[in-house]
């Protein structure tokens, strides 16, 4: 039997929805700052071309870009899997101290190793905020979008407290942890964006390859999409309900353990800036798919960066760019078209 | 003037390729109970929608009370006097009776605060009236199924309806509640109102209702007065028993016991439960089961494919009891599982077609070894195709009409050579010549050594497959034939309605 080539089913639809958030964003992105700035001209052009105006803040827009994509992999993963994981900003903040308390704790072991370690341990820091989430739904059938939540926003309060009072710099001005060992941070000569980028095309690749080409992949949306038929027709349910929020968990862990050994070099009281809840956006406006997440990544983290620009350059308040941010995920998240169009043909 | 009367009434969902009424013709009169009769897919519910005002008919005109019921206004028909109460309650259950009897048009103080005494007053004075023994206070979740179907009548009397439609009200009640019930609508038939009763029970359609309309396929087959007709003829005319050449099976010699029911139950209330069924089901046969719906056979089929465990008694399948953790291997290795809730159980309708057909070898060992796509869409496309569905394996499932997802179910699960096959209701919207392709590949497999448990609400397809007979009434199994040669569809839909044989 001849088969045809694989083809990607992409919808008029699904393209829309992808398409309109995105123009939405570029559209309104520069209208917004130039409402609030009194000199619109130069806070259009600060947060349109700011992002790329100098090396320095093209590697910072590309870094951050590329943490968000990080977490909005693990989004992706989790949502794919059924799993509505709202505990991303937590996960981040947890796996980012976990990463600098190893970090730490090996200050005479080999930088690769140091690192190596401190990334693991972001990741399973992030991971065990993750787990008890996982392990409500998979014995009690608790409800993953409250628990994780509620895990997460306790996890911050407590992490908030650790890095203000026991583990404090105490020489420090910051409100932060002492700093990890200059070696293992990259060298911004060889890395000017830092290893997040790298980590983050790596993991993209693999979970497309991973959805796409694995059964454990297919396995997961299959359970996602109806989780009494996965269970009647014999998958295993048990771990399909536990791994994919754990996995989801240690993305964020990893992406919080790049950014407390990234240019800090230390744990920050509030480093996760909203980076978790973000990143639902991303992995929203790509449609889960991790391919799309990169760009998806890269418009959001536009925002971000043109919107820092745009305040410090125009005198915009930051916080226009929530709006645009909102606007977005409001648009992600709807539903665009009307019932009788998405409705497929019936052969 | 007549309460309805419907002349020429065609509906056709062209999603299904289904003509659920064809030319419908249909009249109710002051204080007239007419009952509802035809095999499952007759279009009884769609016509009772139509009444209902809830879908609209493609052609054909309804009139109700003399007025013509206008298309594309859905509350056209409950405001000139029509009650729907559909199969399953649509009460609010956190809400009292009263509550959910003035839902929507809730009587107010001072224009905006609700007046609750108001509303248990009226509750009390419409209970009184009609002799309906319903506490107006009772939250509607504490209230017994026959209270509840009472609660369910109260609410559209509460709204004026002069003509009621009951969709199988009587479904989930047991024979006690069900003559409660039917008491309490003798009463309304005496004040004048008009019932259209749509039930599967032959018995109690012959004790209640005035006339008898049998649809078959769309269309009025039979309009009959009960002492025009008996229990056995009602009950195969309205089971569709044209004579057909059956797919008879050579009898082969019975080989190990797959399965085993030893007094098992489940389900606590009213007779959807399974009580005290045991049976013994060997490799090489079909044992077939039929019920009409609010029988048990939903509680069977979740026991046999070990969806849930019995609440007493026990079901041993190849020898033991299930523990939880066995199940997916049992699931993937030997037991092959056709469900009546597709939907829900058969498939996951967002996931594409190669997916959903190659899902059992997921959960098998292929899960976790990197496999090319196109390998797993051949697979696909020479399952589906086997069972004759071609069509583009990316696709989601949901794109597939109904007739197609069954398709796809049974291309999944009857591929292989499993050693037990529980297939309920497995032509669920299959046409002619699929179905006779699924029955004798169901016979085939038997013939190979699969032990087949066949639950159907079809007394033609317990026939045509089975090689031993039974039926479920009200959650008791009855053996009626080891030769199922020897009976024929009267005898199987007089015992499915409960009539003695």
């Amino acid at each position: 039997m001849k088969v045809p080539s694989i083809r990607v089913p992409v919808s008029a639809g699904s393209l829309l929805r992808v398409a309109a958030p995105s123009l939405a964003a570029i559209v309104a992105g520069p209208l917004v700052v130039a409402l609030f700035s009194g000199a619109p001209g130069a806070a259009i052009a600060a947060f349109a071309f700011g992002p790329v105006s100098s090396a320095g803040a093209a590697s910072a827009f590309i870094e951050q870009s590329a943490l968000l994509a990080l977490c909005a992999l693990g989004a992706a993963l989790a949502f794919r899997s059924g799993s509505f994981n709202l505990g991303g900003e937590g996960q981040l903040y947890a796996g980012g101290l976990a990463g600098v308390l190893a970090a730490l704790a090996l200050p005479s072991a080999s930088p690769a190793f140091a690192l190596a370690t401190a990334l693991a341990a972001g990741a399973l820091g992030g991971a065990a905020l993750a787990l008890p989430s996982a392990l409500g739904k998979r014995f009690a059938g608790a409800d993953v979008l409250l628990s994780s939540f509620l895990v997460s926003q306790a996890a911050v309060l407590a992490i908030d407290w650790l890095i203000a009072s026991p583990l404090r710099d105490a020489e420090s001005n910051l409100i932060a942890t002492r700093m990890v060992s200059r070696a293992i941070l990259p060298d911004r000569a060889l890395f000017p964006a830092g290893y997040a980028p790298y980590a983050a095309l790596l993991f993209a690749a693999a979970l497309a390859l991973f959805f796409a080409r694995t059964g454990e992949g297919r396995a997961v949306d299959l359970y996602g999409g109806n989780p009494t038929f996965a269970r009647s027709v014999g998958l295993p349910v048990g771990t399909l309900a536990l791994w994919p929020l754990v996995g989801a968990g240690a993305l964020h862990g990893l992406a919080g353990a790049f950014i407390a050994l990234g240019p800090a070099g230390r744990a920050v009281r509030g480093m996760s800036g909203g980076m978790g809840w973000t990143a639902i956006a991303v992995s929203l406006l790509a449609a889960n798919r991790p391919l799309a997440i990169l760009p998806a990544a890269l418009l959001l983290g536009w925002l971000d960066s043109g919107a820092r620009q745009a305040a410090v350059f125009a005198g915009v308040p930051f916080d226009a760019a929530l709006l645009v941010k909102a606007f977005v995920l409001l648009l992600a998240t709807a539903r665009l078209l009307p019932p009788r169009a998405r409705r497929g043909v019936a052969s | 003037m007549a309460l309805l009367s419907a002349i020429g009434v065609s509906k056709y969902y062209p999603s299904t390729s289904t003509r659920a009424n064809d030319g419908i013709d249909f009249r109710v009169e002051a204080g007239e109970f007419v009952a509802l009769v035809g095999e499952n897919g007759a279009g009884k519910s769609t016509f009772a929608r139509i009444v209902a005002g809830l879908e609209e008919p493609d052609s054909g005109e309804l009139r109700i009370k003399g007025t013509l019921l206008r298309r594309g206004r859905p509350g056209e028909a409950e405001r000139l006097g029509v009650g729907f109460v559909p199969q399953v309650s649509s009460l609010a259950p956190g809400l009292s009776v009263a509550e959910n009897l003035v839902l929507g048009r809730e009587p107010l103080r001072f224009g905006f605060l609700l007046d609750l005494r108001r509303a248990e007053y009226e509750a009390a004075m419409l209970a009184e009236r009609y002799g309906f023994p319903l506490d107006p206070g009772a939250t509607v979740a504490s209230l017994a199924p026959a209270e509840r179907r009472s609660a369910d009548i109260l609410r559209a009397l509460a709204r004026g309806a002069d003509l009621l439609v009951l969709d199988e009200p009587t479904s989930i009640l047991t024979e006690a509640e069900a003559g409660k019930l039917f008491d309490l609508l003798d009463r309304l038939r005496e004040a004048g109102k008009g019932v259209i009763l749509i039930s599967h029970r032959i018995r109690e359609v012959l004790e209640v209702s005035d006339r008898i309309v049998v649809l078959r396929k769309g269309r009025v087959e039979a309009s009959l007065r009960p002492d025009e007709t008996d229990e056995r003829s009602l009950a195969a005319l309205a089971a569709n028993a044209i004579p057909r050449e059956r797919a008879r099976k050579p009898p082969t010699a019975p080989g190990p016991t797959r399965l085993e029911f030893r007094a098992a139950s489940l389900g606590k209330s009213g007779s959807a439960a399974a009580r005290a069924v045991s049976f013994e089901l060997r490799a090489g046969e079909v044992l077939g089961i039929a019920a009409l719906a609010g029988n048990g056979l939903d509680a069977l089929e979740d026991l046999a494919a070990a969806e849930r465990e019995p609440e007493a008694g026990e079901v041993l399948v190849f020898g033991g009891r299930v523990k939880p953790r066995e199940r997916s291997s049992l699931r993937r290795e030997r037991l092959a599982y056709l469900p009546t809730d597709r939907e829900g159980r058969g498939l996951s309708p967002r996931a594409s077609l190669v997916d959903n057909a190659l899902a059992r070898t997921l959960a098998g060992g292929g899960r976790k070894a990197l496999r090319g796509s196109r390998a797993m869409r051949e697979a696909a496309l020479r399952q589906n195709a086997w069972f004759g569905l071609r069509a583009e394996p990316s696709r989601p499932a949901s794109t597939l009409s109904g007739g197609n997802r069954q398709r796809l179910v049974a291309a999944r699960e009857l591929s292989g050579s499993p050693d037990l096959v529980i297939a309920a209701n497995p032509s669920q919207g299959l046409d002619a010549s699929a179905q006779a392709d699924l029955w004798s590949r169901l016979s085939e497999l038997a013939r190979a050594g699969s032990a087949v448990l066949l639950l159907t609400s079809s007394a033609e397809e317990l026939l045509a497959v089975s090689t031993r007979a039974a039926v479920l009434y009200r959650g008791r199994l009855k053996l009626l034939a080891e030769d199922p040669a020897r009976i024929d569809v009267h005898s199987v839909a007089a015992a499915m309605s409960g009539a003695a044989s």
